[in-house]
């Protein structure tokens, strides 16, 4: 019974196994018996369980292995050159557990280029080591066939049947025996076939060969093609390819630009479960906006509602850490359209608390997008403002990236109470309640973009993006970063190193101390602050604890929670 | 005349009387010259990152030959969504997300498919299938 037991303990063991990724590539590649139609590959196995091997004639393959690579995009693997899988306009030659492989049915006198990927197969799909093993080799033999490219192009391209899921195209022959057919989603086709290669079609989009982001949908003699598979409401373009091939198959496109034919067509938009009221493609159920065909999406950050930003102001030199100089609650909210382009970002600041004597602004930087991506600016509190200058779309002038100046000086937004130095700080004195901006930047006016050929994309507009900044006592050069974060253009970068600041650009520190403290916090939820002049760790009483530990432990010294927080020394009235 | 001299002598004793009732800030009043900070004995490592959020790089590979197409969505257990858009399976998505640094685990929701995933890696490749 205790064997059956052990067996049962070794199983379940089983069933956890971690899997790595290969740490070793292939090594010491050769090709070698090299004929006029084969060559043998041999090469050093690294350390993983098994060999990818895919090959291209006449170039390298244009598409690489990922990380992560599933069965059905290497599989099937042959070493007869042209029968394996479809990759990187070339073919899967081999997946195995071996260190040589022989390829047949290659063309005399021909270059081929091989990578060889060093895999992992963990039972779902390979662990594939980016790093590859590359072995190119020429076959011997006679030289390939005279230039058989043809000399007129396809002309005439039309588009007589669109539905929502498919088309049919047709076109004028030019002189080649034959055509093929890309299409891309989206964009013009931007990569031409490559000579010598024979590209498989399939009417249904995508499941032909790739061609760039193209696939082939058609290759043949004929001047017609009926595509499916497509989306509703998207634009889909094609190209038209005159080609020749010859008795041995050799194939030579015409590709020049004047020779081919292109064109483009838009399917019928879809007729969706549910409704789609302003017919954008995303059903109202899962539409943030059913009635606005400009805008599909809210991207929410914080996710839970707000965040506090609190700073210290007298940087350069340090202050009392107490990290109430100025207190604002944020939130924005990133819109996007059915494409997933950003068209508009709305950010919202709540100024709740001054404990500073300084005449602060406040401001931030959209790291890496330029201001001529941005249409307009509203709703910013910066009338009057002598200290910098805006360009006509509200962005702020004189800055290599988009800068949006929120606040010209946080103490005009709240008011002081009689008697008291600062503004919801003192321990006994009223609330007097906090000031609203809302900021509305705006990346597309009506379905325009500032920037028509490059609008950006979702992925590209990270909440990281947001680089909030002080400007201290309106002294527009004199920038508070969150630690480690960029100084703008406009920062006077004279004030790194001085008092306590140890900011280094060549090393990217901004804005800590020799010892790494910071003058901003960025809290991930709204918070109340501090007493005036009572030390944050003495407020959070976890937050040393999670600074000492590198962030490892006491990850949520900000929740109020039992143990977190001493509430008789913030604010929260 | 007289009633003018007293009116602006009034108004001058008023004013007066107001700022003196406003504690009038300073920079060395700011400055935590005058009392111990417990602050300033906190020692991060070199490279500690200031913030209560974890960045994640989170990788959806395409998905070949899968034609769905559906709105995608990056949510936590409470059902607060992080990222939302129009995916279509066989094309490559890769974006970051900011998240507090107490949530643990999020899910990415397609087209009927849920993928969790724990937010203790900065990178994570989820495959759709």
């Amino acid at each position: 019974m205790k064997k059956i037991y052990f067996l049962i303990l070794i199983l379940s063991l089983a069933g956890f196994k971690t899997w790595a990724q290969p740490s070793l590539s292939p090594s010491n590649g050769v090709a070698s018996n090299i004929t006029s139609n084969s060559l043998t590959l041999s090469w050093t196995n690294g350390n993983g369980n098994k060999r990818i091997v895919v090959g291209r004639a006449l170039g390298p393959s244009t598409e690489y292995l990922a990380n992560w690579t599933d069965y059905s995009q290497v599989d099937p693997a042959n070493a007869v050159f042209g029968s394996g899988k479809s990759f990187g306009q070339g073919y899967v030659i081999y997946v195995g557990t071996g260190n040589t492989v022989n390829v047949t049915n290659l063309n005399p006198s021909t270059f081929y280029a091989f990578h060889v990927y060093e895999a992992e197969d963990v039972g779902e799909g390979y662990i594939v080591n980016a790093s590859y093993l590359t072995l190119n080799s020429t076959t011997s033999g006679s030289t390939p066939p005279p230039n058989l490219t043809p000399t007129v192009g396809a002309t005439s391209l039309s588009f007589p049947v669109v539905t929502e899921t498919g088309l049919t195209l047709a076109w004028s022959n030019g002189n080649g025996s034959k055509r093929i057919v890309i299409a891309n989603q989206g964009s013009a086709v931007s990569t031409n076939p490559t000579n010598g290669i024979n590209y498989t079609a399939n009417t249904i989009f995508g499941e032909g060969s790739q061609i760039g982001t193209g696939t082939v949908v058609y290759n043949g003699t004929g001047s017609f093609v009926s595509v499916t598979g497509l989306t509703g409401g998207q634009t889909y373009y094609f190209t038209v390819i005159e080609y020749n091939e010859d008795i041995e198959g050799e194939v030579s496109y015409l590709y020049g630009t004047s020779s081919k034919t292109t064109g483009n067509a838009t399917t019928n938009s879809p007729v969706t479960e549910g409704g789609d009221s302003d017919e954008d493609g995303i059903v109202d159920a899962d539409d943030d906006y059913p009635n606005d065909a400009n805008k599909a999406f809210d991207n929410r950050h914080p996710a839970a509602a707000n965040g506090t930003l609190m700073f210290e102001d007298l940087w350069p030199s340090t202050g009392d850490y107490d990290f109430n100089d100025l207190v604002l609650d944020y939130n924005f909210n990133v819109v996007t359209n059915a494409s997933n382009q950003v068209v508009e970002a709305k950010y919202t600041f709540y100024t709740k608390a001054i404990g500073g004597g300084l005449h602060n602004g406040f401001a931030f930087q959209l790291d890496g997008i330029p201001a001529s991506k941005i249409i307009s600016v509203t709703g910013t509190k910066t009338t009057g403002i002598s200290y910098t200058s805006m360009n006509s779309n509200g962005t702020e002038a004189g800055q290599t990236t988009a800068n949006i100046v929120v606040i010209k000086n946080a103490s005009d937004l709240l008011p002081h109470s009689a008697g008291f130095a600062f503004v919801n700080v003192e321990a006994d004195a009223p609330n007097v309640g906090m000031d609203t901006t809302v900021v509305t930047v705006k990346f597309a006016e009506n379905g325009v973009f500032a920037v028509e050929e490059t609008p950006i994309s979702i992925s590209d507009f990270s909440s990281t993006i947001f680089n909030p900044y002080l400007i201290v006592g309106q002294q527009r050069g004199k920038e508070i970063h969150l630690a480690d974060r960029t100084p703008t253009a406009l920062a006077n970068q004279s004030y790194f190193g001085q008092q306590q600041d140890a900011s280094n650009p060549s090393t990217q520190t901004y804005y800590k101390t020799a010892s790494g403290l910071p003058w901003a916090l960025n809290i991930s939820q709204s918070i109340p602050q501090a007493i005036e002049k009572t030390d944050f760790t003495e407020v959070y009483l976890n937050f040393a604890n999670w600074a000492n530990g590198g962030g490892n432990t006491h990850t949520d010294w900000y929740l109020d929670m039992p143990g977190n927080r001493d509430n008789t020394k913030m604010f929260t009235r | 005349m007289k009633y003018t001299k007293f009116a602006l002598a009034a108004i001058c004793i008023a004013q007066l009387s107001l700022i003196s009732c406003r504690k009038q800030p300073s920079v060395a009043e700011e400055m935590g010259t005058t009392q111990s900070s417990k602050f300033t004995s906190i020692t991060p490592s070199q490279n500690f990152k200031w913030a209560t959020n974890n960045v994640i790089q989170v990788q959806l590979p395409a998905v070949k030959n899968d034609t769905r197409k559906s709105v995608l969505k990056i949510v936590d257990a409470e059902g607060r969504v992080y990222m939302k858009k129009f995916h279509s399976a066989n094309e490559a998505f890769t974006a970051s997300i900011e998240v507090p640094s107490h949530i643990k685990n999020l899910k990415v929701v397609f087209a009927g498919v849920q993928k969790d995933f724990t937010t203790s890696s900065s990178r994570v490749n989820l495959n759709l299938k």
